[in-house]
């Protein structure tokens, strides 16, 4: 793990589903406490970029370096370790149901042992654990939910216990995927506010998927632009201007009649 | 925060969790009485002594390997010919006996549970069905419906509360040794399971077309008839396959009670000592359940394929 | 048609259909048909074979005398011994008591047995488990693995547990650990069979979610998929304990001290009126078993 790499570098990387390519990246480098949206029309390949990312999905081509190590060889347990030092917040969020929030947020430790290891933290879970579950639920603002069912909560509660378990796993990259798809805009603000605050405090690689594509330009510093699959531009946010912005959305039979 | 204060404030969360009282208590219950009932009363005096059960167990094993063969190295054509011999005496008949009890069970409950799907269901066993404005339907009528509903669903519930073994055994007391006695245990069970079953059917059903019906003055019988039986049918065929399934399993052993099938068979085995023979008739009676099992689960599953089909 | 959790029966519709969309179609298609004439057929001569329809004058026949006095017996069971006992025998309302806690005793023991080893195999059934990658040559030694533990499940459930008890009267004698043994093994690999279709059916993000951030099968397994399957599965437990005490009483017949056993008793002295004294006692364990179950099992699932 050399200091000088990338924190993600992507070579002629291709997600294929059958015979359709969905992601095909010639080259992308994302240094280590990068901050970006990834925006783009839905079916443009957003959310699989960052599975690859999170190494949930096996490139079918190419190569994903992680600190310059290729994550793509990764197998059983180094896989399972590089995969430890990723959050991840699916858009569905992925909650256990019927259990509580303290349970969910636990399950964020589960990668630091084995089977028995995980019995104990999640039936008799360690005071430390405990403390730290709390101290991070403290920080979303949720700490009083700490033992309630998450069938119990609201939408935009639910989604800080997502994020209480990606960051439970210590890790240095956030994968966030369409964080505000599923709350109202108001609060859709505040949760973009919150994770860039959490990823500036811990010195995290954030990496969002934003549907949003003015809030992601407003408050994010880098945008990645995804357009049937390829990468139309990766620039600085303040170099994205409306011209490009309609060029990623415009309309596939529009383009046609163009 | 300090380390002592969060810690407290863990705990006060921690005591005002939402618990889930009746289920740890139900749950807790059990698990005690379990313990209770190994530790205490039948099951504490009965660990079985080592030596000679040991010794019995042998002669038991021993017995079991058809007559013609023990003491001799198996061979498996003479065991093949033992077990085709018992299959062409009785084996066969047996089985067959056994199958048509099942299926005749089967047929009855539904023929019975179909009249009381319908008087046990809500929606439509009440004054005024399908109605979202009930007419002042006389308190008279209301009052009566509403008994006849629940009294069914009183009965079905007492059916099915009641094992089938010992519905069968009442009415091989009652009626004499015949299949009717068997055939009619079987179904009354089953009568009782369907008919909730089929009562939850016609509840489910989208209550719009019934009220169009109605509106246009059809009758409850033309209703229950003409639109909730057709809309229903396939679930309660699905439904009538899985309760085959039981039924052919709980046939094995209600020949025990009566007639010759295969429960009857293993008991005169039994009484005879030829444990052998017993054998036979339980292999016998856990292959047709196995051929009911893949048979049932074959069909449900291309019946609901199909279903699935129509709807989309 | 909506999980309908709170009858007791709920559980005897499969998996499978549960969710399965109501038909918006009055009419049935061809195929339909012809297995609704197929089924009428297959009836009518299952009946003959039994002779149901040359039989059924015989039926009208039967001694109404026994029948009338057994239904009249209905109206008044007794409160006390029919006819004279020796003295000493403990009251009636004793034997009764003590008959129903012995078939709560062995249904709770066979049950508990076969908890024992019917969440663990129903954890090997399951598709779930076994769930190998493309290509993995370990996939085959799973399926193997698999289909194992379903064939012995199956194998399990398909002897009744009188047969079961069968076997274990002729090779132990009457124990009552035999009687226990008897009732588990077809619970077993009942359990089993349900189980492992809970578990496959239970809702896979979480189970995914966590696997992708570096958790193992296990652990993942631990954590969601057995958490989230836990209602249905304590769910249907309860509702096997309804059936283990309805099996209990029946494993009477064979000279158990339940239920059953009192009314076999019972019926061999014509003491219709204690019979029914019996009956009632089991049908009031049995309903109250019901309504316990389907209170847990409203909340379980609400």
């Amino acid at each position: 793990m050399s200091e000088r790499a990338a924190h993600f570098e992507l070579r002629d990387l291709a997600v294929r589903f059958r015979a359709r390519e969905v992601l095909r990246v010639p080259e992308l480098a994302l240094e280590r406490g990068a901050v970006l949206a990834i925006v783009g029309p839905s079916g443009a390949g957003k959310t699989t970029l960052l599975r690859t990312l999170g190494l949930a999905l096996r490139p079918s081509a190419g190569t994903l370096r992680v600190h310059g190590v290729a994550a793509t060889e990764l197998r059983g347990r180094s896989l399972r370790a590089q995969r430890a030092a990723f959050g991840s917040v699916p858009q569905d969020l992925a909650l256990v149901p019927g259990t509580s929030v303290l349970h969910n947020v636990l399950c964020g430790r589960l990668a630091r042992g084995g089977a028995l290891h995980a019995l104990r933290l999640l039936l008799f879970p360690p005071r430390a654990e405990l403390l730290r579950a709390h101290a991070l639920l403290e920080r979303l603002g949720i700490a009083e939910l700490l033992y309630r069912p998450i069938e119990q909560l609201s939408g935009g509660e639910r989604q800080r216990v997502a994020i209480a378990r990606a960051l439970a796993q210590e890790p240095e990259a956030l994968l966030v995927d369409e964080p505000i798809a599923n709350v109202d805009p108001a609060r859709g603000r505040a949760v973009l506010e919150l994770l860039l605050e959490l990823a500036r405090e811990r010195g995290l690689t954030l990496i969002a998927s934003l549907h949003h594509v003015e809030l992601a330009r407003e408050l994010f510093p880098r945008l990645i632009g995804l357009r049937a699959g390829r990468i139309a531009f990766d620039r600085a946010s303040e170099r994205v201007d409306a011209a490009l912005l309609d060029e990623l959305y415009r309309l596939e039979h529009a383009a046609g009649h163009a | 925060m300090s380390e002592l204060a969060r810690w407290e404030r863990i705990a006060a969360l921690r005591k005002q969790r939402p618990r889930a009282g009746l289920l740890h208590g139900s749950a807790l219950a059990l698990a005690l009485l379990a313990v209770l009932a190994w530790t205490t009363g039948d099951f504490a005096s009965s660990a079985p002594t080592a030596g000679g059960r040991l010794a019995e167990l042998a002669r038991f094993a021993h017995e079991l390997v058809p007559h013609a063969l023990r003491d001799r190295p198996l061979e498996l054509g003479e065991l093949g010919a033992w077990i085709a011999e018992r299959w062409s005496t009785s084996g066969a008949a047996a089985t067959a006996t056994t199958l048509a009890l099942a299926i005749a069970a089967t047929a009855l409950a539904a023929l019975l549970a179909l009249p009381a799907s319908f008087l046990a269901a809500r929606t439509l066993a009440c004054a005024e069905p399908y109605v979202d404005d009930p007419r002042p339907a006389s308190r008279v009528r209301r009052a009566t419906w509403g008994l006849a509903q629940r009294l069914v669903r009183a009965l079905l519930l007492l059916l099915r509360a009641t094992p089938e073994y010992v519905l069968a055994f009442l009415a091989v007391a009652l009626l004499g040794p015949l299949a009717w006695a068997l055939v009619l245990g079987l179904a009354l069970h089953n009568a009782g399971i369907l008919g909730r079953l089929g009562a939850e059917l016609a509840e489910d059903l989208p209550p719009r077309p019934a009220a169009a019906l109605r509106a246009s003055g059809a009758t409850r019988t033309q209703i229950a008839l003409l639109l909730l039986l057709p809309v229903a049918a396939s679930r309660f065929v699905l439904l009538l396959f899985y309760r085959g399934e039981t039924c052919l399993r709980e046939a094995t052993v209600l020949g025990m009670v009566a007639l010759p099938s295969l429960g009857y068979g293993l008991a005169q085995a039994r009484a005879r000592l030829f444990y052998d023979e017993m054998l036979f008739f339980i292999a016998c009676s856990a292959l047709l359940v196995l051929a009911g099992d893949l048979f049932s689960t074959w069909i449900r599953a291309r019946l609901s394929v199909a279903r699935r089909g129509n709807c989309t | 048609m909506p999980r309908s959790w709170t009858s007791s029966t709920a559980w005897s519709t499969p998996p499978a259909m549960r969710d399965a969309p109501i038909s918006a179609r009055g009419r049935a298609p061809a195929p339909a048909k012809i297995l609704g004439v197929a089924l009428i057929a297959t009836a009518l001569l299952a009946a003959a074979h039994l002779g149901l329809f040359r039989t059924s004058a015989a039926l009208l026949q039967a001694e109404h005398g026994l029948l009338g006095r057994f239904l009249a017996a209905a109206l008044c069971p007794a409160l006390d011994y029919e006819s004279a006992v020796p003295a000493g025998t403990p009251p009636l309302w004793q034997k009764v008591l003590e008959g129903l806690r012995s078939t709560a005793s062995f249904a709770l023991a066979g049950l508990s047995l076969a908890l024992c080893f019917g969440a663990p195999l129903g954890i090997l059934c399951a598709r779930s488990t076994w769930r190998a990658e493309k290509h993995d040559p370990r996939a085959l030694a799973a399926r193997a693995l698999w289909l194992g533990a379903r064939s012995l499940a199956a194998a399990l459930r398909s002897v009744h547990e009188l047969l079961w008890a069968a076997l274990f009267l002729a090779a132990l004698g009457a124990s009552p650990l035999a009687a226990a043994c008897a009732l588990a093994l077809p619970y077993a690999g009942t359990l089993a069979k349900v189980f492992s279709e809970l578990l496959d059916e239970a809702d896979e993000r979480a189970v995914r979610a966590l696997e992708e951030t570096g958790a193992s099968r296990v652990q993942a397994f631990l954590a969601a998929r057995l958490p989230t399957a836990l209602p249905d599965l304590t769910a249907y437990a309860f509702y096997r304990f309804e059936c283990a005490l309805r099996s209990a009483a029946v494993l009477g017949f064979f000279g158990y001290p339940t239920l059953g056993l009192l009314i076999a008793q019972a019926f061999e002295n014509q003491h219709l009126r204690e019979l029914w004294t019996y009956l009632y006692a089991l049908l009031l364990l049995v309903l109250l078993a019901e309504r316990w179950s389907s209170a847990l099992r409203r909340r379980l699932v609400a």
